[in-house]
């Protein structure tokens, strides 16, 4: 991830990866979605990072497509808090503050809505955000 | 044993007369110029004058080593320039304005539409409305299948903004999920017209301009 396009690139590997496991039209589209928030968030905010995606086979709850964020950039204060439409990872935003980042202070939540799992976990140097999306979804 | 003495320092002299050049060659090449070679007396076999040719061979592929990372250089700096390009276009396409009629802005949206482009596009939108004086604008959502609940939020607040301005905002090509999102969110809709599709709007604009330059015509 350094460059706007790759915002696209990463898009089109998710879209890929999704109709191979069988994720249905809308599914893929909203994986899409997915991706391009998590990898402007890197472009936006975490310096250097990637983007992995992957299959996961979980036994007990099947087949998941997995987009990892991994990025050099500084720990969220608080995740939860990142997730709230509007609110960065301290608090809420003010509207020229939203202008100023070129966003809307969603995309985290829009994340979360999209997938089933989404968890932040701490690296050697930096963070990586994982978002889960099953095949199926899971019974809460 | 004189004669001997004599050739050795003679030999010394010119040792170090060559070792001389040997210096200078080598700052020249440090200096970037790849065009000069030793010419050595000494034959291959002595050491000096293998040396010399050892230099020279030396120097001989650094210069083309030079070439071949100068051609990469210029190579990159092309295709760095290419992206840069590239990079402008995307952008733009990813917020193409115009104006199809007179006064009257479209935004046809396709793609995946994320937080971070749905903040471009009205902040995009807003100054194409002020710059070009419009009294109207359609924004186009038939490209797009899905939307997060808040960006649907967004683009309703972006049609109420270009109220704000004093222009109308009509939004076309609602398909039946963002419909449901628009409903489930609870999205306060008043102030914003929407038609089925593209066609329609802009013949909603248009034709009452028509009628009304119809009118004149008949009343003259």
């Amino acid at each position: 991830m350094e460059h706007p396009a790759d915002v696209l690139i990463a898009q089109q590997v998710v879209r890929q990866g999704a109709r191979a496991m069988g994720f249905p039209r809308a599914a893929c589209a909203e994986l899409m979605i997915v991706a391009s928030e998590l990898s402007s968030n890197i472009l936006k905010y975490g310096k250097r990072g990637v983007l992995r995606v992957e299959r996961v086979d979980d036994p007990a709850r099947g087949a998941a497509l997995r987009l990892v964020a991994e990025d050099e950039g500084p720990p969220f204060k608080s995740f939860e808090t990142a997730q709230i439409d509007g609110f960065d990872d301290e608090g809420p935003l003010e509207p020229a503050e939203l202008i100023a980042r070129k966003g809307t202070g969603s995309g985290l939540g829009a994340v979360r809505r999209m997938t089933h799992e989404l968890v932040c976990e701490p690296m050697p140097a930096g963070k990586a955000v994982i978002a889960t999306r099953y095949l199926v979804a899971p019974r809460k | 044993m004189e004669t001997n003495d004599t050739t050795a320092v003679d030999n010394i002299e010119e040792v170090y007369s060559k070792i001389a050049d040997i210096l200078v060659a080598l700052a020249d090449v440090g200096g970037g110029d790849y065009s000069v070679r030793l010419e050595s007396s000494f034959p291959e076999s002595h050491p000096l004058g293998a040396l010399c040719a050892g230099i020279n061979e030396m120097i001989a592929s650094l210069g083309d080593e030079q070439e071949r990372g100068e051609k990469y250089r210029k190579e990159l700096e092309d295709k760095l320039a290419t992206i840069e390009r590239q990079r402008e276009a995307i952008r733009e396409l990813s917020t193409p304005i115009m104006e199809v009629w007179d006064k009257i802005l479209c935004l046809p949206i396709v793609g995946v539409i994320d937080s971070m482009r749905s903040a471009e596009m009205t902040d995009a939108l807003l100054r194409a409305v002020v710059s070009s004086g419009a009294h109207s604008v359609i924004i186009d959502i038939t490209g797009i299948e899905v939307m997060d609940t808040r960006t649907a939020d967004h683009f309703v607040r972006m049609a109420k903004a270009v109220g704000l301005l004093g222009a109308q905002c009509v939004l076309t090509g609602i398909n039946p999920q963002i419909a449901q999102t628009i409903v489930h969110m609870g999205i306060d809709m008043a102030g914003v017209r929407t038609h089925r599709s593209l066609r329609d709007a802009l013949y909603s604009f248009v034709r009452p301009t028509r009628v009304r330059a119809a009118n004149v015509t008949t009343t003259r």
